[in-house]
């Protein structure tokens, strides 16, 4: 047999799909069976530990054997297709928002979601965020058409669901979370070595969003007219960018160079 | 005649991020540190960072267990790429993995899966170890691995299959004491003809771990101590191949730092002492 169709046959083995592996395993010592299910075995128990050392709140919230209804439910579905486990559970939320027997339950996505962002945001290239004086030592010209670079690790989580508290709550504190008023935008971010996140205000949301968009602190200014006066639009705008400078969201402080009035 | 091998580094331990705290604090006496590269493929982040710091003060080398150099699927570029990347940075002194396969048809089992024996295995993978040889720029060290099956089309014992692979493709071998004992055992075959059939010249690091006896078989599961026999399969290792780069595995069930330094300890004195009867 080549060797394509030997690791054909013991791959439908490890994935529980028919396949002719007891045929080519030789004999002696412990049974055929036996033998292989070490493999199928691990495959599952590795996987399922790896989305419960990744989704540590989720498996609290549902119990040890829900969650494992879960891993195995999503293992059927999602096989590993990538060489690094780190990833392997980076479809959770998806699974959870459209599975049947899952998706009646909004809040489990929301907050695998959210508990991915924080993951990935972990493990984000290292940027040192910029700081209040480097908006202090800004040009006021420059302001205008200032725009923020964030940094690498900055994620945005909608939900509807107030799972944001789960994420740092103790185990037996978990309890299903309840549906917020009104949906909101939780900021993942790490500015050094700790993972922050924390829920934004309607307008941050607004404005963080379309600042991460590339839009310019005028456009900023703009989007905070509908529901302020023009000095209090600009205030907010300047206060808010003054607060993710010193929450260390932001990277970098873009400008184009003031005109010569020369 | 020039040495294929890099000068023994003595005896280390693979790094794991429960004792990074007490590493960088105490800055033990060990000789190197071997690293699981693919818990480095990231773009940044603490256990990064702890690497980098670790690094500058031992000497490292770097293990994967994602190479899947005996798969029949291409090999993975963007893998490549990234052991690349993470070599560039962490400058090891020599690059490992399996002689295994890990996958097929874009599934990845996550698991050391056995190759079979047979001479089309040899010619496929010495022309993969050539290609990531290419790539990397240095010799690469391929790792027996512990295996639970044979296959029934195997044409050759699983030794003269990895000597087999190394003189082929040029490459070198990292030889696990364990994984040795665990397949003997597994296969019923001598584990000492084990170390009578691989070429010696090209066996550049040894591992040592612990397993799990279910009296029907062993499972390689790098929790659990050394064991009596291992510790004596390695002096017969030793006695055979030299003070060779050793280092211990634990992977799961890990215990603080220092009774890993005390069982490297006792992994020094039976070297030392089979280093003696060498010379005697």
């Amino acid at each position: 047999m080549r060797l394509a169709d030997l690791q054909r046959q013991f791959t439908a083995y490890v994935l529980r799909r028919p396949n002719r592996m007891l045929d080519l395993v030789a004999e002696g010592g412990a049974p055929a069976d036996l033998r292989l299910g070490v493999y199928a075995h691990a495959y599952g128990a590795r996987l399922a530990e790896v989305l419960a050392n990744d989704y540590p709140q989720l498996r609290s919230l549902l119990g040890e054997a829900e969650f494992e209804r879960l891993a195995l439910a999503y293992l059927a579905q999602h096989p590993s297709d990538c060489f690094n486990a780190r990833w392997f559970g980076r479809h959770l939320a998806g699974f959870l928002a459209s599975a049947q027997g899952w998706c009646e339950r909004p809040e489990l996505a929301e907050l695998a979601a959210l508990i991915w962002a924080v993951g990935e945001a972990f493990d984000a290239a290292d940027v040192v965020p910029a700081t209040p004086a480097d908006a202090g030592s800004l040009p006021q010209a420059a302001w205008l058409n200032l725009r923020l670079e964030f940094l690498p690790s900055l994620r945005l989580v909608a939900t509807r669901w107030d799972v944001a508290p789960l994420v740092r709550a103790a185990a037996e504190a978990m309890a299903r979370p309840r549906r917020l008023p009104e949906p909101v935008l939780v900021a993942v971010w790490r500015p050094h070595w700790e993972v922050e996140f924390r829920v934004l205000d309607p307008d941050e949301a607004v404005l963080l969003r379309a600042a991460g968009e590339g839009a310019e602190f005028g456009d900023l200014c703009q989007l905070l007219l509908s529901s302020a006066g023009e000095t209090a639009a600009i205030a907010r705008a300047v206060g808010l960018i003054r607060l993710w400078l010193e929450q260390g969201l932001i990277a970098r402080l873009e400008h184009a160079a003031p005109l010569s009035t020369g | 005649m020039t040495s294929l091998t890099a000068a023994p580094l003595g005896f280390g331990l693979g790094l794991r991020s429960d004792h990074y705290a007490a590493i960088l604090e105490r800055r033990p006496r060990l000789d190197w540190f071997e690293i699981l590269s693919e818990n480095y493929m990231v773009g940044g982040g603490p256990p990064l960072a702890n690497l980098l710091c670790i690094r500058a003060d031992y000497p490292m080398v770097m293990h994967g267990v994602s190479l899947s150099i005996g798969a029949s699927d291409p090999l993975d570029e963007n893998y490549l790429n990234e052991l690349k990347k993470l070599s560039d940075i962490i400058e090891p002194k020599w690059i490992s993995d399996h002689l295994c396969w890990t996958g097929y048809g874009g599934v990845n089992l996550h698991d050391l899966m056995p190759l079979p024996a047979t001479e089309e295995a040899v010619r496929h993978v010495a022309e993969r170890v050539r290609r990531v040889q290419d790539r990397l720029g240095r010799r690469l060290l391929l790792e027996n691995v512990s295996s639970y099956v044979a296959y029934a089309q195997a044409e050759m014992p699983e030794w003269q299959f990895l000597g087999a692979v190394a003189e082929q493709a040029d490459c070198l071998i990292l030889l696990d004491i364990n994984n040795i004992y665990v397949s003997a055992f597994n296969h019923d075959f001598n584990a000492l003809d084990y170390l009578d059939g691989v070429p010696a010249a090209r066996i550049q690091q040894f591992h040592l771990a612990g397993h799990r006896n279910y009296q029907s078989h062993i499972i390689d599961t790098h929790d659990q101590l050394i064991i009596d026999p291992v510790f004596e399969l390695y002096g017969e290792a030793v006695r055979r191949f030299g003070p060779i780069s050793t280092m211990i595995e634990r992977d799961d069930n890990i215990p603080p730092l220092q009774e890993l330094l005390d069982e490297l300890d006792r992994v020094r004195g039976v070297a030392a002492s089979a280093v003696r009867n060498r010379a005697a």
